[in-house]
């Protein structure tokens, strides 16, 4: 059953998946995006290899100087390299980002499945909720449970999963509920197939493609939010080189040491622009109609 | 006894990312004042393309060349701001697909009393109430209230006449319905029928009917043109090409005809982006011979009034089964 | 139109009900009991003696049944009541009401601005397209999306109040300490919102009806102004309502930079203190403005939309 039924589809996501990789090579701006991307990966597993400096090392005499030979990006209030500290920090808004966006959307997924899959009481139960979690602002929603949680980096992931899988869970949703009723679906369930083997094997591949550019996205998304609210103490605490918090105690020397306010601050648009040109071209090519719909910020 | 319009040798192409689809190949047509000319073909023909060159209404990817000559002035080279001038109040269309040409969020008192205020330099409150009496001659029970109601709460047949107002509302002198009756049932294809008959007999226009259904061209027009692939194969009174087509293209599109029992032209329109060489329709032409592939022929006059673009119009000339025995004939007149 | 209204209000009350609900939860999310971590508050770390413990649970109702203590907040919610701040003693309500309107003319003004970049920009990209305008206006959006707010905040703040003095720091006060916060504000919006208008209004142009617009006869602004926009408007005018939500979200942010005295920054004070009255009238406060500024938009939207306002059995 496997070979007739799921064969020629294998192939037809096989070729979508090429046609993805070819139009990534003409859309500019996703590619640009990949680049960045790429670049910025690279610069977190090699960061000892960049940066001259640990960027936990402190020296008081030299603080809060600006850029110079020695330091490229001058140093903090501590007379840590900031350099050192910013290359250190995309391992923390990368890793944090993507952990946060996989997260989101692994919970969106699966209760947008069940909902869609089994409908009725689960369904309604489930849109439900997230109707109501939709009601709140979210990032009041996010700061308030990250807050109550306790500051701290772990907590503004769970908190953003738990205000942000209701957006997927909509898409997911909508999408099961349309391929439910295609005849390939139809016909596998007459041949005796399994719900999770439907589930698996013909629901979940046919409704990754949006899934996969609202996390492009969100990762965006997710790398402004997890800065804001470390920019607001809620997140990574001293001494960790991230980018919002680095920002955050940058404010008091912003008269004399605007560098550090400028370069982290341009760090995190960087990141964040290079996952939304990717998004944005992802989207243009995998589905046009969800252009412009879908595009949070924090 | 002027030519109202005189299209010579005219080529539009539009450049898009799979290549240059050239929808229109060197078409001359000749439309009379007061004549109903009939510009028939299969969709993808570039019948509705050729309309909206004389408009000037072609996205900006596109290429016209050759000349549209409109009362002596030639449209082709015109800028937009002269066009203009000419777009409702010498040249007038009924645009296609009445379901998606009114606009939604506007009432249609408001769009057809546009026309009158823009085009008759009627005061607002003036051209609501020419608006309403237009309403009125196109059968609409109570116009003033229908004229504050929006598209999407009138039947397709409402939205056709609506569409047929605005297109008379500016008194133009030629008027291009394109399609009027594409994607209609039968019922409401006989009312759109009528209404363009009932248009024709009161405003006396020049008109350019481009549509797909040779039955309902035969029964309004004076003259047809049968488009194939971007070009006039054949063309002529409308008595005549019924009676005798010589195209074999044109035999196929009559035995196509539901009343004549419904045989296809075999196989596809040509794709716009690559044309076959020779005679355009000779893949498809069940008497294509070897010169067909590689003689481009012209359209030549074999009869009074009559042009055919055939290799062979001579030989080939046999008289077919009759065409109609149609519910809507054209009435005298 | 009523009917629909009155359907559309109907619904909210399942809604207001599921956010009273987390809103209440928000201080159980805590790890540990509530009542010790107050306590541990109060007393900068330290632990709390058992006894203190027990009297501020007993006090705060925390020994009776989940349910039992939402159904009184509940209560007294209703009766407008959001309880006392465990910092300040004074009541939450007359707390927010007297921070509201620094937040009321944040969130307004920067809405302003940003239709007033956005909504122009927007068309003139998706008229013009591919022009140099539309690809650097684009770029530009793509960058005020992806720009920090916070982050802008503080170069504004570095620009025009510390290099060139022409505007106050921080604080509250006239209209010179809104101009930087509402910038700050409204361009990031701008930015979304130009996106959206470029998109819907490449949408209709291309639509039959904007060609039987120009085979009118109307001069292309016309056919943009008359026929166009108002259609074009529709998906944005349903995104104004979320905005606004994003303007309070954004006053967090925003009012702790600038030092405004507004429920953003409140809420911010709150969250650190975990005053847990506050943080849920504040809470509360965003829920609400944020479900009716979405009410507000869906009439709007049946306004403007004649196909919802004259729905079957509407009229």
């Amino acid at each position: 059953m496997r070979g007739v039924l799921t064969g020629d589809r294998y192939v037809w996501q096989k070729k979508r998946l090429n046609r993805t990789f070819s139009a990534l090579k003409e859309n500019k701006l996703a590619a640009v995006g990949l680049i960045i991307i790429s670049v910025l990966v690279l610069m977190a597993v090699f960061a000892p290899l960049i940066t001259l400096r640990d960027p936990y090392e402190q020296n008081l005499e030299i603080r809060l100087t600006g850029s110079n030979e020695k330091y490229l990006m001058g140093t903090d209030q501590f007379g840590r390299c900031l350099f050192s500290r910013l290359i250190y920090g995309i391992r923390i808004s990368l890793t944090t980002g993507v952990i946060s966006a996989v997260l989101t959307m692994g919970i969106g997924v699966f209760t947008g499945l069940l909902a869609g899959y089994f409908g009725g009481i689960m369904d309604e139960l489930i849109m439900r909720i997230t109707d109501i979690v939709l009601s709140f602002p979210s990032i009041v929603l996010t700061l308030v449970i990250a807050g109550v949680l306790g500051p701290d980096l772990k907590n503004i992931i769970i908190a953003l999963a738990a205000v942000g899988w209701t957006k997927y869970a909509r898409v997911v949703r909508g999408s099961v509920l349309s391929i439910k009723e295609q005849e390939y679906v139809e016909s596998a369930k007459a041949l005796g197939a399994s719900d999770i083997y439907l589930l698996c094997r013909h629901i979940l591949p046919n409704c990754m493609g949006p899934v996969i550019v609202i996390m492009t996205l969100s990762i965006g998304g997710a790398i402004l939010s997890i800065a804001g609210l470390s920019f607001l103490g809620l997140g990574a605490q001293p001494p960790t080189p991230e980018w919002g918090m680095m920002l955050n105690q940058g404010v008091p020397f912003m008269r004399r040491a605007p560098h550090l306010t400028i370069f982290p601050g341009l760090a995190i648009m960087i990141t964040v622009l290079a996952f939304n040109f990717l998004g944005d071209g992802l989207r243009d090519i995998m589905d046009p109609r969800l252009k412009s719909k879908l595009f949070q910020k924090f | 006894m002027g030519y109202l319009l005189n299209i010579e040798n005219l080529e539009t192409s539009f450049n898009t990312g799979d290549g240059v689809v050239k929808a229109v190949n060197g078409v001359d047509l000749v439309i009379e004042e007061g004549e109903i000319m009939g510009l028939v073909g299969e969709t993808g023909c570039g019948k509705s393309v050729l309309g909206l060159s004389i408009m000037g209404l072609l996205p900006t990817n596109a290429e016209v060349k050759g000349t549209i000559a409109y009362k002596g002035l030639n449209l082709t080279g015109l800028p937009e701001k002269e066009i203009r001038k000419i777009r409702g109040k010498e040249i007038a269309l009924i645009p296609q697909n009445p379901s998606t040409s009114l606009n939604p969020v506007l009432k249609i008192g408001f769009q057809v009393a546009e026309v009158f205020h823009l085009q008759q330099r009627l005061p607002w409150k003036k051209a609501r109430q020419a608006a309403i009496e237009m309403l009125r001659s196109f059968d609409f029970p109570d116009p003033g209230k229908r004229a504050e109601e929006y598209p999407h709460q009138l039947s397709g047949g409402m939205k056709q006449r609506v569409l047929a107002a605005m297109g008379i509302a500016g008194e133009p002198s030629l008027l291009i319905a394109d399609e009027p009756t594409k994607g209609l049932d039968a019922l409401i294809r006989i009312q759109v029928v009528e209404i363009l008959r009932q248009l024709v007999l009161r405003t006396s226009a020049t008109m350019l009917l481009i549509t797909h259904d040779l039955k309902v061209a035969s029964c309004l027009c004076d003259k047809i043109a049968v488009m194939y692939a971007g070009e006039i194969i054949e063309t002529g009174p409308t008595r005549d090409i019924l009676s005798l087509p010589r195209h074999p293209y044109t035999r196929g599109l009559i035995a196509s005809l539901p009343s004549n029992g419904l045989v296809p032209v075999r196989g596809l329109s040509p794709s716009l982006i690559e044309l076959p060489a020779g005679c355009k329709f000779h893949p498809r032409c069940n008497q294509a011979a070897k010169d067909c592939a590689q003689k481009h022929p012209r359209l030549e006059i074999v009869d009074d009034g009559c042009k055919v673009r055939c290799l062979f119009n001579d030989q080939n000339c046999k008289p077919e089964k009759k065409l109609f025995h149609g519910s809507f004939q054209k009435e005298a007149g | 139109m009523l009917r629909y209204l009155l359907r559309r209000i109907l619904m909210l009350v399942p809604i207001l009900l599921g956010v009273t609900l987390i809103t209440f939860s928000t201080m159980h999310l805590a790890p540990g009991d509530p009542a010790e971590l107050i306590l541990r508050g109060r007393l900068g770390g330290a632990d709390p003696p058992r006894q203190a413990v027990e009297e501020l649970r007993e006090e705060m109702g925390l020994n009776i049944p989940f349910y039992v203590q939402y159904g009184k907040w509940l209560k007294k919610v209703i009766q407008g009541d959001l309880g006392n701040s465990f910092r300040t003693g004074r009541p939450v309500l007359t707390e927010l009401l007297s921070r509201f309107p620094a937040t009321l003319e944040l969130a307004l003004l920067s809405t302003l601005i940003s239709l007033g970049i956005a909504v122009p920009v927007g068309i003139i990209s998706a008229v013009k397209r591919n022009s140099f305008l539309d690809i650097f206006s684009m770029i530009g959006a793509l960058l005020g999306v992806s720009m920090p707010n916070f982050w802008l905040a503080l170069l504004l703040m570095m620009f025009f109040s510390l290099k060139l003095g022409l505007l106050p720091v921080a604080g509250y006060g006239g209209f010179r300490y809104l101009v930087l916060p509402a910038v700050t504000l409204g361009t990031g919006m701008a930015a979304m919102v130009a996106r959206l208008m470029r998109s819907s209004m490449l949408e209709i142009i291309s639509q039959d009806y904007i060609l039987t617009a120009k085979a009118k006869g109307l001069p292309y602004y016309r056919v943009i102004t008359g026929h166009a926009l108002k259609n074009a408007l529709i998906p944005v005018v349903t995104y104004v309502g979320l905005q606004l939500g994003w303007a309070l979200e954004g006053a967090v942010i925003v009012e702790s930079i600038f030092a405004r005295p507004g429920i953003g920054r409140y809420l911010h004070e709150s969250v650190f203190a975990r005053d847990f009255p506050a943080i849920q009238g504040c809470v509360l406060f965003f829920a609400l403005v944020f479900v009716f500024s979405n009410l507000i938009v869906d009439i709007s939207y049946a306004y403007l939309n004649p196909r919802i306002r004259y729905e079957k059995g509407m009229e």
